[in-house]
């Protein structure tokens, strides 16, 4: 069965939703195919529940024989990977954008921070992005309300400067909504509630169709252009879309992964994967403080490490209070098993976390060839190759990095007679990058459309050539409304 | 009776357990909660303890910990720094 589509568009997460809303507002025709169940409703259900456990949404990524699987973070539902969201929204600092021109490492990108600007200006909109307008950003002034600073900010924002708002893409919070209420699962209805309030608002467009438990298996490409998608059912249904315009949507291992499934491979097709490292430093405080008071999880930014000549040799990075402070459940645990228990055990834990601080870093790291996306020789339910990823995590860029600002955390916070007392990792494999990167030498020119087929543009964090230490989701979104809009 | 030996184990009080223990009822189901409940008592107390090894005993411990005092929310709760029912 073969049917015709105007736009099509794989992928529902945030870039497939943004590149649909300003084709579907110019009059255009879209159709999504996504892997997942379509459901815009329950912004709460877990991305587990709304996979629905079908032969399409079964995750088919694997680490080589005998290495580490690094914990991939992503989920096939309407909504895509972008349910797992935590709203973290800043911008990219204009610098990230010229890496190589500055400090000689990494690649710049083919296109400005100051040609992003009136499309980060638009995501922000979209995504209801809570901030304050920030120098370090120029054209920062599409903000709602920025969320109250917490108990954290305030006590260590002054010694960390430059140290602004980080901006949070989330409905605002009435006062008092933070801590999230212990009889709902607020954090969950955070994650997903941004990105259906997108889906939501296109849901009732007369151009938009969707084509949901279904995966798009290979592009059939004839004379420098996509011919048809050719997807397979949850039921294992086989059918083709044909249409003038494709976009791949997915995330940065699906991404590269069916232009390989479609013998579309090349020197930079699944190599260069990206993903930030994230670190919590638990900070020692002489005193307690009441740090945890805040409107949401994440409301400081210190970019005190973020720019500089050294970037050169070390990674650049940010630095953020985490409001929920020091999890307790693991020193409980080691006391438990020692023997201890009761109120002054609870009391003693309840002192240590009011003067443990966590700061959270997420560092940026320089793509490195040799993280990889390839097709495994397995199979997934579907009977398509199985995704292997290869992703040596250390890196001697960010180890140098983060012992810099261990030592100088120390210093600027002496005051707070602050020791750097734990450092954890803070989540791996949550950003997927660079896998089919735009520029010279890359998959994809500046407006994302591939080198070689003329009607399939690749958006999504696939497409960035440098990682930034920056979250990407803001820019993701903003090459996304470019994108469409390129399109429409 | 379980709750309250685990009320005692972590020094809450009858609501904070209720609380907590009910929203870990409701995510692993009755069954579930309680096998890793009376396995949390046996490796944190009892003549037992001494003779289960170190290792097994942090399992049990962190399995049940990891579902009663895993979120945010509830790690607040514990560290006295928010209480029951008032989300602050």
């Amino acid at each position: 069965m073969t049917e015709n589509a105007d736009v099509l568009v794989v992928g529902s997460g945030i870039s497939g939703l943004l590149v649909a809303r300003e084709l579907l507002a110019a009059g255009r025709e879209v159709t999504i195919v996504e892997r997942g169940p379509l459901r815009i409703d329950a912004d709460g259900l877990p991305l587990d529940e709304r996979e629905a456990e079908l032969p399409t949404t079964a995750h088919n990524t694997e680490a080589p024989p005998g290495e580490r699987v690094h914990g991939w973070q992503y989920g096939y539902a309407y909504g895509g990977s972008s349910l797992l969201w935590a709203g973290v929204a800043p911008r990219l600092l204009p610098s990230d954008f010229e890496l190589h021109s500055r400090y000689g490492v990494g690649r710049d990108w083919p296109i400005s921070y100051e040609d992003l600007v009136p499309y980060y200006q638009e995501a922000e909109r979209a995504l209801r992005v809570c901030g304050r307008p920030d120098p370090a950003f120029p054209g920062t002034d599409a903000y709602l309300e920025p969320p109250r600073p917490s108990g954290a900010d305030l006590l260590v924002g002054p010694l960390l400067e430059p140290f602004g708002t980080l901006p949070i893409a989330r409905e605002l919070a009435a006062p008092g909504q933070y801590p999230p209420p212990l009889e709902g699962d607020a954090s969950a209805v955070e994650r997903s509630v941004t990105i259906l309030g997108v889906a939501r608002e296109i849901a009732d467009s007369p151009g938009l169709r969707v084509v949901d438990r279904s995966a798009a298996a290979r592009l059939r490409t004839a004379a420098g252009r996509v011919e048809a998608v050719e997807c397979i059912g949850a039921a294992g249904d086989r059918f083709e879309l044909r249409a003038n315009q494709v976009v791949l949507a997915t995330h940065g291992i699906e991404n590269p992964a069916l232009l390989l499934r479609s013998g579309l491979d090349g020197p930079a097709v699944g190599r260069w994967l990206g993903d930030h490292t994230h670190v919590c430093l638990d900070v020692e405080l002489a005193e307690p403080h009441r740090h945890w008071d805040a409107s949401t999880r994440d409301s400081g930014l210190s970019l005190a490490w973020a720019e500089g000549e050294w970037r050169a040799e070390r990674a650049s990075a940010i630095v953020a209070p985490y409001n929920p402070g020091l999890p307790l459940h693991e020193p409980l645990a080691q006391r438990l098993a020692d023997g201890e228990s009761g109120a002054g055990l609870r009391r003693q834990l309840a002192e240590r976390f009011a003067r443990t601080l966590v700061l959270y870093v997420s560092l940026e790291d320089l793509p490195r060839v040799e993280r990889r996306v390839e097709l495994s020789p397995e199979r997934d339910p579907l009977g398509l190759p199985r995704s292997r990823v290869t992703y040596p995590v250390d890196s001697e860029y960010v180890r140098r990095s983060l012992a810099v600002i261990s030592a100088e955390i120390e210093e600027r916070l002496a005051q707070l007679g602050a020791r750097v007392v734990g450092e954890r990792v803070g989540g791996l494999g949550g950003h997927m990058l660079g896998t089919t990167f735009m520029g010279e030498g890359g998959v994809i020119d500046e407006n994302l459309r591939h080198h070689q087929l003329a009607n399939l543009h690749i958006a999504g964090g696939s497409s960035f050539p440098t990682h930034s230490a920056l979250h990407p989701t803001t820019t993701i979104a903003a090459l996304a409304i470019r994108l469409g809009r390129h399109l429409a | 009776m379980t709750a309250a030996r685990v009320s005692a184990r972590l020094g809450l009080t009858p609501a904070e357990a209720e609380l907590l223990i009910g929203r870990a009822v409701e995510r692993l189901g009755r069954r579930e909660y309680e096998l890793r409940a009376c396995a949390f008592l046996l490796a944190t107390g009892g003549s037992l303890r001494p003779l289960i090894p170190r290792q097994v005993r942090m399992r049990a411990i962190r399995a049940y910990l990891h579902c009663l005092l895993g979120g945010p929310s509830e790690n607040l709760l514990y560290a006295g720094a928010i209480g029951v029912g008032t989300g602050k």
